[in-house]
């Protein structure tokens, strides 16, 4: 796996495009595992497979990502995909990730 | 004083004042302690000087349960036992180790960790290890590089390891044949405990090669020191008297068999590379390194066993296996170790100048205790050996308490990597789901087996009292690892050896 540059991403024009990159993520993950743990998420939690629904949980309780990100390692708000452990919200950044670049293609 | 049992006359009687049954590091470190007194010493090995193919097959057993490691691969039939090919991984038991642990049932020793300080020094210099210091903070100081992950250290702790491979059958061989108070008898293979009639007492060892000749040994004293699995066969195969076996009245010789369960768990994908030779490994080169534990409280918090993650570089695909680069380092990555800024990017920067990778993707191994269990044992199987002594039969059996310790133990690590911002944790397929019982093909001992005579000062709750000897029997003892209640994190070496040590200076007060 290789870190990928962040400019290989295809961003949308949207407020939102800063929610849908889990940016420590993309430290260690290449594109394509990205999208396959965000369809995994929307797989196993079907209840949250809409952009609008991501989005409003993602924001939920403030936007500064890395805080909530780092409070859902301390609460154990810890969900585990194809094996990686994640914190909730970079979980439900991965899908919102998968459902953008889904949509564009 | 060497003497090869092959060369004596058939039916020899050999006497002593004690009478140490295998040659290996728990038998040698007895020996040594009475070298220059003016005991008598009778040690017996049931092999030569040199590995033999027809003394190994006599380790051949069979196996059911949980996949075992191989009898005959595991375990070396030769003066110097099993040292003659172990990796050297010495650490002492953790103080948690040794207290009664309410999630664990028939957890405890009878005695503390700082009781057995005395003679874990003691066993140092046996092994010829360096000093009895396994702070973190002390090693630090001692060796470059011993850089520590900013893990929040009230859950993940370092744990250290010192290493030599320590061949005791090269190392003590001429200290002990030149001894004279020591006997040292090669091709001297125990195969049976003869007692009186009311089985009190020993008073006869029988002993046979593959010369075809039969000897037996008398002493005040007997020493069980042939390893967990060896000395548990030797006490049920001698039942002309006693029918369940020696020391068995209460069905627990050979229940209680625990390895130290190794496997690997997880991956860690680092963020950026963190540049530390606190938690390599060379096999020869290292004197000192750590590896990953969870403190005592939340191990309690958690009800988890005891146990220690360590770190094995992944394969990195696409990148130039030569210049790929273990925490250990090569020469030129050395420099750039050596040199390592706070500025990771400068770091790296620097390495990649020089065509240098640094490792970013590792494998998370486990090195757990096994939960005590009295189905996992050890009995006697239907064949005989060459010497007429029935073979071993090992049912290796694993719980839910020590599966789950394992994810938990990577749970814990995974989160305070991923609170630290070092990186992510990706478990391996089994240990996904919290809720999996099942074990992943690779899951092995460490060739590291304990408890099978386990200590208890009742004898309904253990084989040996606290200074090793056999309930009911007055002049038999087991030394090793075989005794030991729990397992701990660590390899056992170091505090086999030390108990070895404790039970020869009771012996001395005794005899």
């Amino acid at each position: 796996m290789v870190a990928i540059p962040t400019a290989l991403i295809k961003y949308n024009n949207s407020a939102n495009e800063a929610l849908e990159l889990p940016l420590t993520l993309t430290n260690i993950w290449d594109k394509e595992t990205l999208l396959k743990i965000g369809n995994t998420y929307t797989e196993t939690f079907s209840d949250e497979n809409t952009k609008n629904k991501l989005i409003r949980l993602i924001k939920n309780g403030g936007t500064n990502l890395e805080l909530k990100i780092s409070a859902d390692f301390k609460n154990n708000n810890i969900v585990v995909i194809n094996g990686w452990m994640l914190s909730k919200t970079e979980a439900r950044q991965c899908a919102l990730f998968s459902l953008t670049q889904s949509e564009d293609n | 004083m060497h003497i090869d049992a092959k060369q004596l006359p058939n039916n020899s009687l050999i006497e002593g004042d004690i009478c140490i049954i295998g040659a290996g590091a728990a038998g040698i470190s007895i020996a040594l302690e009475w070298l220059n007194t003016p005991y008598k010493v009778i040690l017996l090995e049931g092999g030569g000087f040199e590995y033999d193919t027809n003394m190994q097959q006599l380790y051949n057993g069979t196996k059911s349960g949980q996949d075992f490691p191989s009898f005959a691969g595991s375990r070396l039939h030769y003066f110097g036992g099993t040292t003659g090919h172990w990796a050297g991984f010495c650490s002492p038991f953790d103080p948690i180790d040794f207290k009664k642990r309410s999630w664990i049932p028939n957890s405890g020793w009878p005695f503390s960790k700082e009781d057995l300080d005395p003679f874990y020094e003691r066993a140092q210099k046996t092994i010829q290890l360096g000093p009895y210091n396994y702070d973190l903070e002390f090693w630090q100081k001692e060796l470059p590089n011993m850089l520590s992950l900013p893990l929040n250290d009230k859950v993940i702790k370092n744990k250290i390891w010192q290493y030599n491979q320590a061949r005791f059958g090269n190392m003590y061989k001429e200290q002990l044949v030149n001894a004279k108070n020591v006997h040292l008898y090669t091709y001297a293979n125990a195969t049976e405990l003869q007692t009186n009639d009311v089985v009190t007492e020993v008073t006869k060892i029988i002993i046979k090669n593959h010369a075809g000749k039969t000897h037996s040994v008398k002493a005040k004293h007997i020493i069980l020191a042939c390893g967990a699995i060896q000395n548990t066969r030797l006490l049920l195969a001698s039942n002309s008297k006693a029918k369940a076996g020696l020391g068995n009245n209460n069905d627990l010789v050979g229940r209680y068999l625990m390895e130290h369960i190794e496997v690997p768990v997880a991956d860690i994908e680092m963020v950026k590379p963190f540049p530390t030779n606190l938690y390599s490994f060379e096999f020869g080169v290292t004197k000192a390194s750590a590896e990953l534990s969870i403190a005592p409280e939340v191990q309690e918090q958690e009800q988890i066993l005891n146990g220690t993650s360590s770190f094995h570089l992944n394969d990195i695909p696409n990148f130039d296996s030569e210049k790929a680069l273990t925490w250990q380092g090569i020469s030129k990555a050395e420099k750039h170790l050596k040199n390592a800024s706070n500025d990771w990017h400068i770091t790296q920067e620097n390495a990649t100048r020089d065509n240098i990778t640094l490792g970013k993707s590792f494998q998370m191994n486990i090195r757990m205790e096994q939960a005590p269990n009295p189905n996992s044992r050890i009995t006697l199987g239907n064949e005989k050996d060459k010497f007429g002594v029935p073979r071993t039969h090992v049912n290796w059996d694993l719980t839910y308490l020590d599966k789950r310790s394992i994810r938990t133990i990577h749970y814990l690590i995974g989160k305070e990597m991923a609170l630290s911002g070092l990186g992510r944790l990706k478990f391996k397929p089994h240990f996904e789901d919290a809720n999996d019982t099942s074990w992943p093909d690779d899951t092995h001992g460490g060739n590291h087996h304990m408890g099978t005579t386990r200590m208890d000062s009742d004898p309904k709750k253990g084989v040996v009292n606290t200074d090793c000897k056999i309930h009911g029997i007055s002049n038999l003892f087991v030394a090793g690892s075989a005794c030991f209640p729990t397992a701990g994190a660590p390899n056992p070496t170091l505090t086999l050896t030390a108990l070895s040590i404790k039970l020869s200076d009771h012996i001395k007060k005794i005899i």
